[in-house]
């Protein structure tokens, strides 16, 4: 299959895939039990009120013509009204989302040269001390809840050590880049362990393949077999686990973002949970998504564009 | 399902023959039993309560007399509190596990024996359900059934059962068409009997080992979702609301966070041992 038709077939796997998110976020607060305006305004709120939120939220339609209103105006980019702050949720949710998606690349970056050195190591030297320390560490890391980690940092390197600033966000990028390092670097470890593993695993079939054995033999110094023959070909099955797990590393900074008082879209998220505020959680819901799968799809493009011979 | 828990547990047997003793699974399943040993005689370990209040005795540092894990902010025993959460976050663990193990099994099966339209709702909900970054996705359940512990399990469920499902269905795709499986519908065997007797013994096992692994997730989502305020709710001693409160106290009593995480890890640590272990035996047995 050629890359043409390749790109075709998985943009039409996203489609049902989109839709399934749609309806799902649309159920979201329609799934809430009992009366969704008596949850959100409180059991005492007076009947004209019930009724004007119920408007608002499109709760007074038949369901196939909430559903179509909600699609509607999805199209038009309105997501509805935050309950407790009366601003438009898209306008509530985007510079969020902003901070999470900084915090994301961050961690990736970090992830990047934490594990890039650490799996050609490991993978050099494979069953040696450091393959089986960097293992052991894998293991232990991968038992660790990442809000204890994230605390464990502040309490040795923030107010043992006082290198970095316990919260906060910071004004501008250096600011920023200072303040966001631990959090950066706590969902970074977790990336790292998985990222490692599967490079040192590419690494590892690379090293024993013929074609190195031939480039070797050809009187290239190890070095430039290492450049040209094993990295740029041992990277590309890392791209898809760095792709699932980068999915996987969105919904935790939701966590992160709480243990380091960071104002991204997870604060925001658990914010609106406890302030009822149903437009914005499901908003955020769909918006997480979205990204995920974008995250997913890029992944795939790169990856045909990295090994030619991909075809699924 | 019985037969095929029965015959996938004689295969992890027969796995121990072939390949002898693995001491980092052995050290796995001392740890563990050692736990829940603690979890278990919490009350014959520790003379006081895990959730009384003692006012006389606030944030007592590690190593005080009588509290050697130190006590909280309510004057409550460290070390009591963690051993009564052992109860807890164990049992949410192996029974979170449980229920979408049940249902991934059941709808996997169903959707790669009958293919057809069954396989095509089954899989088009796994693709949405995946979409979502499982933390979204459970904090999206908890915020519309509200936090408990049965919504807990209820959330992680529904997204729970979608990885198990897919592990399935892909044996199932290879398995149905064996020589075997044909022969026992060549043999006017029902669906059900062939699908329960003869593919799922065989299909079964990638699924036990995820299985493993992610009672260990499901433990650390628990804890994430209490930490959060989301899951298990105060005063219950549980591993993640106590890391919760003992945040607010982090500049003069470090030992509220750390003491509770170091169960976390602990319990994680010896389930990935025995889950490594259970693969390695696995594989040796296929």
């Amino acid at each position: 299959m050629d890359r043409t038709s390749f790109i075709i077939r998985r943009l039409r796997q996203i489609v049902p895939v989109v839709i399934g998110i749609v309806v799902a976020t649309f159920f979201l607060i329609r799934a809430v039990p009992g009366d969704p305006a008596v949850v959100i305004l409180g059991e005492r709120a007076t009947p004209e009120s019930l009724a004007s939120l119920r408007t608002a939220l499109g709760l007074d339609q038949p369901l196939p013509v909430q559903f179509a209103v909600y699609v509607g105006r999805i199209f038009s980019g309105d997501l509805g009204t935050s309950i407790s702050s009366g601003t438009p949720v898209i306008d509530v949710m985007i510079p969020r989302m902003q901070v999470t998606i900084f915090l994301v690349v961050y961690s990736v970056v970090l992830a990047s040269i934490i594990a890039l050195p650490l799996a050609t190591i490991a993978a050099l030297r494979s069953g040696g001390l450091v393959d089986q320390v960097i293992r052991a560490i894998f293991t232990v890391t991968m038992a660790m809840p990442s809000f204890w980690i994230g605390i464990i940092l502040i309490l040795v390197l923030s107010i043992g050590l006082k290198l970095f600033p316990v919260s906060g966000y910071g004004d501008n990028l250096p600011d920023r880049l200072w303040h966001l390092f631990l959090p950066a670097l706590t969902t970074a470890l977790y990336l790292a362990s998985m990222v490692i593993r599967s490079l040192r695993n590419s690494f590892l079939d690379l090293l024993n393949s013929e074609h190195v054995a031939f480039a070797r033999s050809q009187g290239l110094t190890e070095s430039t077999v290492f450049r040209r023959h094993i990295l740029r070909n041992g990277l590309s099955p890392t791209i898809s686990v760095l792709a699932i797990t980068t999915g996987w590393l969105i919904g935790s900074t939701v966590v992160i973002e709480t243990v380091f008082s960071i104002p991204g879209a997870g604060r925001l998220l658990i914010d609106s949970v406890f302030r009822r505020d149903y437009p914005v959680i499901s908003g955020l819901v769909m918006l997480y998504a979205i990204i995920a799968v974008t995250i997913n799809l890029v992944a795939d493009l790169m990856y045909t564009y990295l090994d030619p011979r991909v075809s699924l | 399902m019985a037969p095929g828990f029965a015959r996938a547990a004689g295969w992890v047997r027969s796995g121990r023959r072939t390949t002898g003793r693995n001491p980092l699974l052995i050290i796995g399943v001392g740890l563990l039993l050692t736990i829940v040993g603690m979890g278990i005689f919490a009350p014959l370990l520790t003379p006081y309560d895990p959730i009384a209040q003692s006012f006389r005795e606030l944030l007592l540092k590690p190593g005080s007399p009588g509290h050697f894990f130190g006590t909280d902010q309510f004057g409550r025993d460290v070390y009591t509190r963690c051993l009564y959460a052992i109860r807890i976050n164990l049992v949410i663990g192996f029974v979170g596990v449980f229920l979408p193990f049940l249902i991934g099994v059941t709808l996997g099966a169903i959707a790669g024996y009958f293919r057809g339209w069954a396989e095509t709702i089954v899989m088009r909900m796994v693709d949405v359900i995946t979409a979502f970054p499982a933390y979204v996705i459970l904090i999206g359940i908890v915020a519309v059934i509200g936090p408990s512990i049965t919504n807990l399990f209820i959330a992680l469920a529904i997204s729970g059962w979608t990885a198990y499902a897919r592990l399935i269905r892909g044996e199932m795709l290879a398995i149905r068409e064996l020589e075997y499986v044909v022969a026992a519908r060549g043999l006017g065997l029902g669906d059900r009997r062939v699908v329960i007797r003869h593919i799922l013994p065989n299909a079964i096992s990638p699924a036990i080992v995820f299985a493993m692994a992610d009672i260990v997730l499901t433990i650390l989502a628990t804890a994430s979702l209490s930490y959060l305020g989301l899951g298990v709710q105060a005063p219950t001693a549980e591993w993640g609301q106590m890391i919760k409160e003992g945040q607010l106290y982090l500049l003069n009593a470090w030992w509220l966070v750390t003491i509770p995480g170091l169960f976390i890890v602990a319990t994680g640590v010896s389930l990935s041992l025995i889950g490594d272990g259970i693969a390695a035996r696995l594989r040796v047995g296929s």
